[in-house]
């Protein structure tokens, strides 16, 4: 069995592979130790499974080997664990270095829980050794491959699923997490951890790295490798370095002494969580985990002992020696326990066709299983520890063995090596490249803020750095590429002049002007260059995923930093277009850049505010509507100053005034004067205008005429992308055909744009033009869901809020252009009068109902008395439905309208039928849609009489001065007028409901709601009074209680202690009688 | 007396519609006010005597055929007449009915009122307000500002050009006032 581990061994260490490469996991489970595998035959490339055996899967040598069964055979296969040992130092962070430069491409993923299991395993195993021999397989018998390892693997290969080819993962152990993990090559890093590893590949016999960094945390060793060093030494030394940095890190020191190598925390065994599928696992495999009875704990000891301090070589040195002596040892005790099994053990055929016979010793499938725990090592209990030490001197045996063998399997080798070699130079490549990226960020991380220090320094001396800068962000990397777009941003916001650059004519170049002037115009020429070549490429990354959000930041923040300069347009269209991108971050970007443009208009004089505005609209009309709501709040924040024509209107027919005179001086001087005269004041005039135009030219700020053009300009782009959404949601089929489109854009209801822009216009409603006012109110009537005819089809498809927001819209237009003609919007009122009905409390925005009512009916200025009557029996039902915040607002209206039409106060009176005045209808109809035919003037008002019972106190009260109102002397009707509007009531009634819920939210609210609250206490004064008299009163309850339970529990008490007195006196008498009789006894 | 046949039926709602819009279905079908107080008050109908159009509860109806054609004068609420050439005409009695159902209302400045009663067209200046959406050559019920009904009209001008029409533009012609029943009394 020797010879198996030994070969097996050696065809690792060579790199020696078969033609076809697996890239399957293998799992470097310690659970192997099958017992099955005594007296097993190792088979070789090309054997065929003689009849009458089968193929099984050595977990300890990871070979298959062929086992006496009646079972077909099958195309052979390696199956390599590729084992490797490491000195212990470093076996625990690099139990498989070699995985990388494996070509077979296994991986092992060995986690720490399985160790651990498997130890308590063993621990279970010592009290009972006679259920560790295993006979026969646990695991079902398979055609070719299906052993623990194997089933093992593919379970492994599910939990990493995105294994990479081969070439460019490999296996280390990572010292955050304790786990093993797959790592890129390129990129070696812990995807729960931080930077660990990095190794170079390199195989024994070809000509070995120059050296091998190993990097963790940021730390980095460099361990060069002479050719004549072998792979051990390199291994043992990466591990060194490794470990060295690990401790570095844990001790937060630098340059400390390389200590020996850490004994893995103690963690106790409760602590560890096994995963389940290992528990199941093991569970299943119980026999596999015999191989931890022995276990060698003295040369754990003696090897973590180990010298601190000492020279590398002196180390390995006297490692190696060490090794040596244990080797000697471990074969000595192996020979005493080989044995021949005849029955088990079957012939090795090598490649010469020589048969072997081999003998196999019972401790085999331990040490075997031992030298996988020794992979995984460094686990945390001492006993498991032990195995550490074990393994070397076995590992040396092999190898020495495997010299052997490898001569024999020369002729193999020599292909693999071919093949292996070219992946080797090619695995090697990469990590070098890998390592000088890294530093070649660096490099270029420095580059870039060294030129935009000297940018910053000296602009016009260095302005030539900008090309290179701009070179740089051509860089593969990423990171790259946005430092230096954002360090490009930073020097262009710094070196940008205040002024718009514009290149000279060509006639202007031919000139021969002075040095300062050229070298000013080459240094505006460049930096104009370069800034185009920058925004070009901003442009252009603005379309790549990963680079976009800086991009779109950089043109956010030129936008913002310079707006007045050249190429504005570029940055502007780039900047809208992203105005509505499903990505939060860069719509944000974008809206406030675009919003500081319309804020500062001073910057760029209100030409970008215009372009600004024109974009978006051709935005807007180019989506069909379909855009985010924040593309159109931007809107919001435009202003237009309606005062800028009106102050140089007054100047003007002054100066005309003064012009005048002086033209008619002129002209008095004119008859007196020669014409030599008139010629030179021509020549005056005309020059001066000249320079006035040239003032005009150069002067940054347009006139007040300009701006105020511009102003109408944007304004009329600004409606017009507001009639261009009303209409389109006005337009059903094409709604209809575009519903599923917008939801799957925003899923904010069908027409996104629809509530800023109502927002909007009620904002800029004093600025429409009177000719569009028709247009208008017809477009919002119709989206307010009115119809002609009551048979019209009314299923609107806008939400009641949307709905009375047009209604409000529309009430806030007329009401701002109520100078020209008193309208009434009796559609609109019909309209109210219906939402209210479908009005749901949680479903919709109760402010807006608040507004509605605010806007509609508490402040308009006439009603029919018919309407009035309609909408205060509507309301007042209305009220006895909803929340208290809703009734409260419904009320106050109410009042308000009572108030007014002092005819409506009959709805107070008791008698229905409304007498003279309910008109040609004499019932009230509650169905009616138009409040006008509603005849509600024959109705009482009774709901008043509930809601005087209603458990909000504020609204009972409400309730009853409405109430009262009905005896009220119309005069009197002035003095009462109630001042809260329906909004204010309906926030205040909101806040108290807050109010009412635990007092968390308490702090929270800012001054000016306490003070609310404190008037609320001062109104409900006499609840609150009778509140406290509870209170009292209660407390006196409670106190007589109190007392009763006290002097009944006392009583209570008295009886119990009675009641033992007396059992206890009558024990003692009857004792002392027991004792009398006894007494008598005796003396009978 | 008799049923309107299908022509004059039309022609009436027609003038009708002009004012109520919708609503005319409310006013045709609305339960009578008068007429047996129970379950069923019965309907509202058109009867032609005389060349006036009347509406009136069907009860009523029933008890006017009763009278003699001759000696029967009026029944219900007169709407209007059929003229000579056969064309309908609201008159000033159909006021109330009109103005309950009206879509489109003027108020009167209360200068201007007096000057209406007199049978004057509705200048701009005497106007208070306007109901939105007035077009042109609609039926205008119109009110004094205290919601009396004092005649109507029909609209010469939509509401956006009242607004920016001069103070002696017409807004509505006239049709009917509330003064023809003193200046018209025989007619009546």
């Amino acid at each position: 069995m020797m010879a198996v581990d030994v070969s097996s061994e050696a065809r690792m260490l060579r790199g020696s592979e078969e033609g076809d490469r697996r890239r399957d996991l293998v799992t470097r489970d310690l659970l192997g130790g099958n017992g099955s595998v005594l007296g097993s035959t190792v088979v070789d490339l090309e054997l065929k499974v003689p009849a009458g055996c089968e193929r099984r899967l050595d977990l300890s040598s990871g070979r298959t080997y062929l086992l006496k069964r009646n079972t077909d055979p099958a195309p052979w296969r390696y199956h390599e664990t590729n084992l490797k040992l490491l000195p212990p130092s470093s076996a625990a962070h690099f139990p498989e270095m070699e995985a990388a430069t494996l070509p077979t491409g296994y991986h092992s993923v060995c986690t720490l829980e399985q160790v651990k299991y498997a130890l308590q395993r063993a621990g279970c195993d010592k009290r009972s050794p006679a259920a560790r021999r295993p006979h026969g397989s646990p695991v079902p018998f398979s055609s070719s491959t299906t052993t623990s390892s194997s089933i093992k693997r593919m379970m492994m290969a599910e939990r990493e699923e995105g294994a990479s080819p081969p070439r460019a993962m490999a296996a280390a152990g990572c010292p955050e997490c304790l786990l093993y993990v797959l790592v890129s090559v390129v990129d070696p890093r812990c995807p729960s951890g931080p930077l660990f590893a990095a190794f170079t590949p390199q195989r024994r016999r070809q000509s070995p790295p120059s050296r091998v960094v190993v990097s963790f945390a940021s730390n980095s060793v460099e361990i060069p490798l002479s050719s004549a060093s072998s792979r051990r030494q390199v291994e043992w030394r990466v591990g060194r370095s490794f470990s060295k940095l690990f401790c570095q890190r844990l001790m937060g020191k630098k340059n400390k002494v390389i200590l020996p190598p850490n004994l893995p925390p103690e963690v106790a065994d409760d602590e560890i969580e096994v995963s389940d599928e290992d528990l199941e696992f093991v569970g299943r495999n119980r026999k596999y985990v015999g191989f931890l009875t022995k276990l060698d704990t003295k040369s754990i000891d003696r090897h973590v002992k180990r010298v601190a301090n000492h020279e590398d070589d002196e180390l390995e040195a006297l490692y190696e020696k060490r090794n040596r002596k244990s080797s000697l040892l471990r074969l000595k005790e192996e020979e005493d326990k080989l044995q021949v099994d005849p029955v088990d053990a079957l012939p090795v055929k090598t490649l010469d066709g020589k048969l072997e016979y081999r003998t196999a010793d019972r401790s085999k499938s331990g040490d075997g299983t031992n030298e996988k725990e020794s992979a995984t090592g460094k686990e945390d209990d001492e006993k498991n520890a032990g195995m550490v030490k074990l393994t070397k001197p076995e590992k040396r045996l092999k190898l020495k063995k495997s010299r052997k063998e490898a001569r024999k399997l020369a002729k193999v080798d020599e292909k693999g090596d071919n093949g292996e070699e070219k992946l080797h130079t090619e695995v090697l490549a990469k990590v070098e490249e890998d390592l000088s990226a890294e530093e070649l960020f660096r490099k270029k991380k420095i580059r870039l803020a060294e030129i935009g220090l000297k940018l910053l320094e000296n602009p016009e001396e260095n302005i030539k750095a900008l090309k290179e800068l701009l070179q740089i962000c051509d860089d593969e990397d990423q990171n790259i590429v946005k430092l230096g777009l954002m360090s490009l941003l930073a020097v262009f916001k710094d070196i940008i002049p205040g002024y718009r650059i514009r290149l000279p004519t060509e006639k202007e170049m031919e000139m021969t002007v002075s040095k300062a002037v050229r070298q000013q115009r080459f240094y505006e020429s460049t930096l104009l260059r370069s800034y185009m070549a920058y925004l070009m490429k901003l442009i252009t990354l603005e379309k790549q995923l990963y680079i976009r959000q800086v991009a779109v930041r950089c043109l956010c923040s030129l936008l913002d930093a310079v707006p007045h300069f050249n190429f504005r347009e570029s940055i502007l269209a780039s900047v809208v277009k992203n105005i509505s991108s499903s990505d939060d971050t860069i719509r944000k970007l974008c809206c406030e850049a675009i919003r500081s443009i319309f804020s500062n208009e001073g910057k760029h004089g209100g030409e970008a505010t215009l372009e600004a505005v024109r974009l978006i609209a051709d935005h807007v009309k180019f989506h069909d509507c379909q855009l985010h709501p924040d593309s159109i709040d931007v809107f919001l924040s435009l202003t237009f100053d309606e005062d800028i024509g009106k102050s140089d209107f007054f100047e003007e027919p002054v100066k005309a005034k003064k012009r005048g005179k002086w033209k008619n001086q002129g002209g008095s001087k004119e008859v007196q004067g020669s014409d030599r005269k008139k010629n030179k004041q021509e020549l005056m005039k005309k020059t001066r205008e000249e320079v006035s135009a040239d003032l005009k030219a150069v002067s940054f700020a347009p006139d007040s005429k300009d701006r105020k053009m511009m102003q109408s300009e944007a304004l009329s782009a600004v409606f017009e992308t507001y009639f261009r959404i009303l209409k389109h949601s006005m337009d059903p089929s094409a709604s209809r055909s575009k519903v599923n489109a917008v939801s799957l854009s925003c899923g904010s209801g069908s027409y996104p744009l629809l509530a800023s822009c109502l927002n909007g216009l009620g904002k800029f409603s004093h600025l429409i033009d009177l000719d569009f006012m028709g247009d208008l109110l017809e477009c919002l009537k119709k989206l307010a869901g009115y119809s002609d005819h009551n048979d019209g089809s009314m299923h609107n498809h806008l939400s009641v809020s949307e709905r009375l927001q047009c209604c409000i819209v529309a009430f806030m237009v007329m009401r701002n252009n109520l100078d020209a003609l008193n309208v009434d919007l009796q559609d609109f009122f019909v309209q109210l009068y219906n939402l209210v009905l479908e009005y749901r409390p949680d479903r919709d925005c109760g402010e807006v109902l608040a507004k509605a009512l605010k806007t509609m009916l508490w402040e308009g200025k006439q009603h029919d008395m018919q309407r009035a009557a309609a909408f205060i029996k509507r309301l007042a039902t209305f009220s006895l439905s909803f929340g208290s915040a809703e009734a409260m607002a419904a009320l106050v209206t109410v009042k308000h309208l009572l108030q007014k039409n002092s005819k409506c106060r009959n709805l107070l009176e008791n008698d229905a039928g409304g007498g003279s005045l309910a008109g040609l209808v004499a019932k009230y109809r509650p169905d009616a849609t138009d409040p006008n035919i509603s005849g509600a003037l024959a109705s009482v008002l009774w709901e008043l009489s509930l809601l005087e019972k209603h458990y909000n106190s504020s609204i009972s009260s409400m309730a009853v001065s409405i109430s009262s109102m009905a005896s009220m002397n119309p005069a009197h009707s002035q003095v009462l007028f109630s001042t809260a509007s329906p909004l204010q009531a309906f926030a205040d009634l909101s806040i108290e409901r807050e109010l009412f819920k635990p007092a968390s939210k308490a702090a929270s609210l800012s001054r000016k709601r306490i003070r609310e609250i404190e008037k609320d206490f001062v109104v409900m004064d006499p609840d609150q009074i009778r509140k406290y008299e509870n209170m009292i009163d209660e407390d006196g309850l409670t106190r007589k209680f109190k007392d009763h339970f006290i002097l009944n529990k006392g009583i209570m008490e008295n009886e119990r202690l009675r009641r033992e007195l007396n059992h206890t006196m009558s024990s003692i008498i009857l004792y002392e009688d027991y004792k009398r009789q006894k007494k008598h006894k005796k003396e009978r | 007396m008799r049923p309107l046949d299908e022509k004059e039926t039309a022609a009436v709602f027609e003038k009708l519609f002009k004012f109520t819009g919708p609503n005319l279905k409310v006013m045709v079908e609305r339960p009578a006010v008068e007429g047996p107080a129970g379950d069923d008050p019965g309907r509202y109908c058109l009867r032609l005597h005389k060349n006036r159009v009347y509406y009136a509860s069907e009860s009523l109806v029933r008890r006017a055929t009763s009278v003699a054609r001759g000696r029967l004068v009026s029944l219900g609420t007169c709407l209007g007449k059929f003229t000579k050439g056969g064309s309908f005409r609201l008159t000033i009695q159909s006021l109330d009915l009109l103005a309950a159902h009206a879509r489109r209302k003027v108020w009167l400045k209360p200068t201007a009122e007096m000057s209406f009663l007199y049978g004057n067209p509705v200048l701009k200046s005497g106007l208070a307000r306007i109901t939105e959406g007035v077009s042109p050559g609609d039926g205008v019920v119109v009110f004094s500002m205290s919601d009396l009904p004092l005649g109507f009209g029909v609209a010469a001008r939509s509401t956006q050009d009242c607004r920016k029409a001069h103070a002696d533009a017409i807004v509505v012609n006239r049709q009917a006032d509330a003064g023809e029943y003193l200046r018209n009394e025989d007619d009546l």
